[in-house]
């Protein structure tokens, strides 16, 4: 079944397998071919029922990547690294806070690489040995990230701003969780969420799409999956507060990094969820980017050092409104963001400037292979389709009920972090 | 891919017709001899000139500018190659033909304000160069919290401090004092007018629209420096040496010094040798001291052949500084009589799909193009070629000519 990506040329072809899988090919004219492969499962899947079982259960932390890492190890095949590097392709893997994604990408033996993937990852192979093996390399991913004070903030601020929720906990893990896990509690998390009709392949690039949607056929063919099993994630409801609204970490840095996060309410104002998070990014680009006011107040008194960053991160009922800087006075800087944060001072005409922005970055989707493939995960995982529309939607957005939609936000629910 | 490079008025113009991308990119490289005390001013002047220009003298304007310009982006970088030091400035657009534009010039004519139009009363605006001077001593100082480009500078330093091979590419605090706004301005309008420029456009284009646009350019003539490759002392013994730190993590990295290479050692089958060893997760180094003996999360080796040398480099815990040392040395030691066919040949595939994609990203056909062409690299068709004849034999008689140097730990004590 085909589709197409309203106003910006790219076809994706779509099928959904008698298995549950779903299968998205994106033909684009490059020689390399980037496969994915994904669960949605990540660190925020943290309390469920497990398959065959009836009441919850809570993991440990870093579950979900400790169970990436160890995808790796096979009985049956090759090592993958070396199977995908014999082929000239490269291959890797990454989870987050609610999929995880193994890749290959390469010009040549495309059937031979897909067959693979999708076997080496439905063929996991966990054994207390080969558990307790990899608890040393993860152990030095921890240090490698505890020595970095970016990581460090943000690991902070997503800690900090959420009293229940799973985005609150770190998707490595920490030392003790990660040296407790054991094959066991491996296995009870693949069962539950690695079944077929939980996953979805996206293939783009040099591909034919006929030739792709057959060869997966033919490997879940051979593949005999049981009936669907339930997923039943607890639902953990989230209060609007912050657990801890202020955290000072010290590192011995020479110039102090601040985070601040508001935490606003998704089910605020009646839109559609894909409009509000484009509000928001416009918002806080508007707002806070080198085209603002409060921007060139900031460099003109010292208050920061380099650019103000600024991000949306949607965490399920709440979306996390991220800014961070460096900065001597940080709590100056913060002070400063406090007065701003709810005066609607920006103009209609910055506004479409902005739209304009918006329009080339999805038009220049299609400049590589890796965009494209990123974009679908990301709409599949977020709202459990893609936006084939988003041109329409882009086209769509106005300034005024941009405004109605950010009077309507309540931002005194807040938490920073300073890594000094 | 049509190309074709044409002389205009004391610089290259590249002109590279592919209609693979919806953007169009064009990229200024302005590149000289490599001298020390001009790095802080050429790290100064890639910033200066994107915070305003004549014409938009806030970075306010600038921005609505480029955002008027459907997002035009324009980055700048300094890099070294060896003997040389280059200023890029790069920028990327949507097509025109995408948007309501009728053709490149407002685009073009941005880049060129910024580049050429700095934002002056009689020399760069005060309060720019005072912003850009505070933020260039800031990164200085903080340079530290970087572990892994603090280890790496500590051991380049430790090896040959001093040598053009081991300075960064954003200068030094002492090359600061005393630099003014004025002085500044007069290293930039030499830069302008006495660097080797080449400008390289890559997208779906009219060549000759763009050679019209950049007729009016004008500069004077200069003559190549050709001497970009560094070489290198060899000592008889190597250095070992350690430095605490306050981290979790020790960094680990080992210099290797090349000498005597073959042009063809150069330009090719040390790429090869560091793919063996340790480039990526089929490579020596990830699959014995990561996934065999735990030692690590993240290694890997990189070669610089313009300067002859190569890094090791490991993220691992102190306490597993000697056998981490030993296991490396062993892999690199296997390399000279000890590389399977199947790796050899795994290497080969990877290294010549890695030639292939270099027509698939702007960034891969401007660095081929201004490499084949500047640094008499080897064109597509000759690596392929190469690549095919190269044996495993080639591979030893090189890793025979590569003696280790230095070895830096720095060792994590939190």
């Amino acid at each position: 079944m085909k589709k197409i990506f309203d106003k910006m040329n790219n076809e994706v072809f779509f099928e959904k397998l008698d298995n549950g899988l779903e299968v998205y090919i994106v033909p684009l004219d490059f020689k390399e071919v980037y496969a994915t492969f994904s669960t949605k499962y990540g660190s925020i899947n943290s309390e469920f029922i497990p398959h065959g079982e009836e009441k919850f259960i809570k993991v440990t932390d870093g579950i979900a990547h400790f169970l990436e890492h160890k995808m790796f190890e096979q009985i049956n095949r090759e090592e993958p690294f070396a199977f995908f590097g014999n082929n000239g392709a490269r291959a890797n893997a990454n989870t987050s806070h609610n999929k995880t994604t193994y890749l290959f990408a390469g010009i040549d033996s495309f059937e031979s690489n897909l067959n693979f993937l999708l076997d080496y990852v439905q063929d996991p192979y966990f054994t207390d040995e080969n558990v307790d093996k990899e608890k040393g390399i993860i152990e030095q991913e921890i240090k490698m990230y505890d020595d970095d004070p970016g990581s460090i903030l943000s690991d902070k601020l997503f800690q900090n701003a959420f009293v229940s929720s799973s985005y609150k906990i770190p998707i490595i893990g920490n030392k003790e969780s990660i040296y407790s896990l054991t094959k066991e509690d491996l296995y009870l998390c693949y069962n539950t969420f690695y079944h077929p009709s939980n996953m979805f392949v996206v293939i783009s690039g040099g591909v034919d799409p006929n030739e792709a949607i057959r060869i997966i056929k033919e490997n879940q063919a051979s593949k005999n999956y049981e009936n669907k099993p339930s997923i039943i994630n607890k639902e953990i409801e989230e209060v609007d507060t912050v657990a801890l609204v202020e955290e000072v970490y010290d590192m011995g840095l020479v110039i102090p990094k601040i985070g601040i996060n508001f935490k606003i309410n998704a089910s605020v104002f009646n839109l559609e969820d894909i409009k509000k998070r484009f509000y928001l990014s416009l918002f806080l680009n508007l707002k806070f980017g080198s085209i603002s006011d409060f921007y060139e107040n900031v460099k003109k008194n010292n208050l920061i050092n380099g650019d103000i960053y600024n991000t949306i991160y949607p965490a399920i009922s709440h979306y996390m409104l991220i800014i961070d800087v460096e900065s001597r006075t940080p709590m100056e800087f913060l002070s400063e963001v406090l007065k701003e944060i709810s005066l609607i001072n920006f103009s209609e005409e910055d506004f479409n400037r902005k739209k304009k922005v918006f329009f080339s970055s999805l038009i220049l989707m299609g400049d590589n292979i890796f965009s494209l493939n990123s974009r679908i995960m990301e709409d599949i995982v977020n709202y459990g389709e893609v936006r084939y529309d988003i041109m329409n939607i882009v086209n769509d957005l106005n300034y005024n009920e941009m405004v109605e939609y950010i009077k309507n936000i309540d931002f005194s629910n807040y938490n920073y972090v300073i890594v000094k | 891919m049509e190309t074709k490079t044409i002389k205009l008025n004391g610089f290259d113009l590249n002109l590279i017709k592919t209609n693979k991308f919806k953007s169009v990119s064009v990229n200024f490289s302005f590149r000289r001899k490599l001298i020390k005390e001009e790095l802080s001013k050429r790290s100064l002047i890639a910033e200066i000139l994107l915070e305003s220009s004549f014409k938009y003298p806030s970075k306010k304007d600038l921005t609505r500018a480029k955002e008027e310009n459907y997002g035009q982006r324009i980055s700048s970088q300094n890099y070294n190659t060896g003997c040389h030091t280059t200023m890029e400035f790069n920028t990327s657009y949507v097509n025109p033909k995408y948007t309501d534009c009728k053709d490149n010039k407002p685009f073009l004519d941005l880049i060129m304000e910024v580049i050429f139009s700095p934002h002056i009363d009689s020399s760069f605006n005060e309060e720019k160069f005072n912003l850009v001077l505070k933020e260039l001593k800031e990164y200085m100082v903080s340079e530290k919290e970087n572990t892994n480009k603090y280890a790496l500078k500590q051991a380049l330093e430790s090896a040959d401090k001093g040598e053009v091979y081991t300075l960064n590419n954003f200068g030094y605090m002492e090359d600061l004092e005393g630099l003014t706004r004025e002085s500044l301005y007069d290293y930039y309008q030499d830069m302008i007018e006495n660097d080797i420029l080449d400008i390289t456009v890559v997208g779906d284009i009219d060549f000759i629209e763009f050679e019209n646009y950049f007729s009016s350019l004008k500069r004077e003539a200069k003559s190549e420096d050709n001497n970009f490759e560094y070489v290198q002392k060899v000592k008889e013994n190597f250095l070992e040496l350690k430095e605490e730190y306050d981290s979790f993590q020790s960094k680990l990295v080992m210099i290797f010094k090349f000498s005597d290479f073959s042009s063809l050692e150069t330009k090719l089958l040390v790429t090869l040798y560091r793919i063996i060893l340790g480039s990526g997760t089929s490579s020596k180094l990830f699959l014995n001291v990561r996934e065999k003996h735990s030692l690590c999360y993240s290694i890997g080796a990189n070669t610089i052949p313009v300067s002859n040398y190569m890094t090791v480099r490991a993220g691992i815990n102190k306490n597993d500084y000697e056998k981490a040392k030993e296991v490396i040395l062993a892999e690199v030691a296997d390399m000279k009589s000890n590389i399977s066919i199947e790796e050899f040949e795994a290497a080969k595939k990877l290294l010549r799909n890695s030639i292939l994609l270099d027509d698939e990203s702007v960034n891969g056909i401007v660095s081929s193009y201004l490499s084949e062409k500047n640094y008499n690299y080897l064109s597509k068709e000759e690596k392929l070629l190469k690549l095919e004849n190269a044996t495993i034999d080639d591979l030893y008689k090189l890793a025979n000519k590569i003696k280790l140097d230095t070895i830096f730990l720095l060792e994590g004590v939190r």
